[in-house]
């Protein structure tokens, strides 16, 4: 058992800093965007109004209409207690954004999206949501706060290698990849994935039609070949992300096919949020820089050499 | 990090990895044991349960919501309750798309509930509103082959109800599906 530290060579913690600081940033930015519609989406009197919505959600889940019922007794109406939730939220995300008080700020930002964004949001909620809260909860734990945060400034950043955070990186990762393999496996389950009605109809389906793309019906071996780019993507995933040699061209591939999901679905927190996943955790080096020459050979010890002189 | 607890992370992150693997391929590893309320909440807490199948196995139909109404003055009225802020309406379209999710789809009072809830954020919106129809349609899209020879989409309506407000609740008066 000893020796199982040998597998997990000390890391930086670069990855995880760079991670939260564009998490920090998206889901900052997603708030605002979502601020125009907060009653609508998760107010008491919204689409789905709390009595029904605490009826479909899931029995141990926390949501706003559990906490505004808690504030109830003090006065605070259940407007209030949302727009609250949605304050502490913001503060939060922005307090992780700088790395000031982070890991306070890791625990809240978990909560307040748990409680906002994932249980009062369930039937609303996509696919960002759920990384987001994947890697919110992996933010409880990581060494997020040890590089680029004001935080860091009590930590000598070049000195912050661990074991730890290669083992903190390898879960993310290997969760990430299980995540896009599954997935892969579950498309090329679909004869859409194979054929190419599944680019048609996802840029013609009104929910997501950014553009007149009529035209493609007359080329239909393109929407054919980005079907089987993105199985090949997918599926491939566990190989071409951990291998050194095809890392960096596939993180690129990888950010062009959500670029692409961006501009042609207009999913964009979430092509942006899986582009910054992709980039902070297979396009970042962990590897600790190596100390100039010079300055190792002042500082190291060998057993020839005298400690003192 | 001393060697102790570093075996520590490293056995709880591999019993994590474990239950990320068994939620991404959907099986509860306790299921029928006292433990499966325990291990929902796990997932529910960490997202280690969590499938995300973007488009996957294909991409189904989807759904629109056409309420319209006549105010007191005779103004007509007429929404489909987006508001043109794309993050808000991919959250709408998500929560509409709930009238026929498998779980509900065969449900009809949560259906009816839920097309409910909508006139009731009408009504709550327009005070005046004394009565509106909603309709919840659904999309028809042609494939490639038929596009080519001049196929368009269509909705076709799936379900239909009209209510009343009275003095502090609604009225169904009318429903079809």
């Amino acid at each position: 058992m000893k020796n199982l530290k040998r597998f997990f060579p000390p890391a930086t913690a670069k990855p995880f800093a760079a991670l939260r600081i564009a998490v920090a940033a998206i889901l900052l930015g997603q708030g605002f965007l979502l601020a125009p519609g907060l009653h609508e989406l998760y107010g008491e009197n919204g689409l789905i109004q709390n009595s029904l919505a605490s009826y479909l959600a899931h029995p141990f889940s926390i949501n706003v209409a559990h906490v505004a019922q808690w504030l109830a007794p003090y006065g605070v109406t259940s407007a209030q207690a949302l727009n609250g939730i949605f304050v502490g939220y913001l503060v939060s995300l922005s307090f992780l954004l700088l790395g000031w008080r982070t890991r306070l700020a890791a625990v809240m930002v978990y909560l307040l999206h748990s409680v906002l964004i994932y249980n009062s949001g369930f039937l609303s909620s996509y696919g960002a949501d759920t990384y987001a809260h994947i890697v919110l909860f992996y933010f409880l734990f990581f060494p997020i706060q040890k590089a680029y945060a004001m935080d860091a400034t009590r930590f000598p950043v070049s000195a912050a290698t661990s074991s730890y955070h290669r083992l903190a990186l390898r879960v993310l990762q290997v969760h990430i990849a299980g995540t896009y393999f599954v997935s892969g496996i579950a498309k090329s389950m679909g004869e859409q994935w194979w054929n190419g009605e599944i680019i048609w109809r996802s840029l013609t389906v009104p929910q997501f039609s950014q553009w007149d793309i009529s035209w493609m019906a007359f080329i239909p071996l393109l929407p054919k070949v980005l079907g089987w780019g993105t199985l090949v993507l997918e599926l491939g995933y566990p190989v071409f992300a951990f291998l050194p040699r095809t890392r960096k061209p596939f993180v690129v591939m990888m950010v062009l096919l959500h670029g692409g999901i961006f501009v042609g679905l207009g999913l964009h927190t979430f092509s942006l949020f899986m582009i910054a996943l992709n980039v902070c955790l297979f396009g970042i080096s962990a590897e600790p820089v190596p100390a100039p020459a010079a300055a190792r050979s002042r500082t190291e010890y060998t057993p020839n050499s005298p400690v003192f002189s | 990090m001393t060697d102790r607890k570093f075996n520590f992370a490293l056995g709880l992150a591999a019993f994590h990895l474990v239950m990320v693997a068994a939620g991404l391929w959907g099986s509860n590893l306790f299921v029928k044991t006292p433990l499966a309320s325990y291990y929902e909440v796990y997932g529910k807490l960490t997202g280690a349960l969590a499938q995300i199948k973007f488009f996957a196995p294909g991409l189904k139909s989807q759904i629109r919501v056409v309420a319209e109404g006549t105010m007191p003055s005779g103004e007509k009225f007429s929404t489909t309750l987006l508001q043109g802020n794309r993050e808000v309406d991919l959250r709408t379209y998500n929560i509409l798309a709930a009238f026929w999710a498998p779980s509900i789809s065969d449900k009809a009072d949560v259906q009816r509930s839920i097309v409910a809830s909508w006139a009731g954020k009408l009504f709550g919106q327009m005070p005046a509103l004394e009565a509106v129809e909603i309709r919840v349609e659904a999309v028809e899209l042609p494939s490639m082959e038929l596009a080519r020879h001049g196929a368009k989409i269509f909705w076709h309506e799936i379900y239909r109800a009209s209510y009343l407000k009275k003095e502090r609740h609604l009225e169904l008066v009318n429903e079809k599906s």
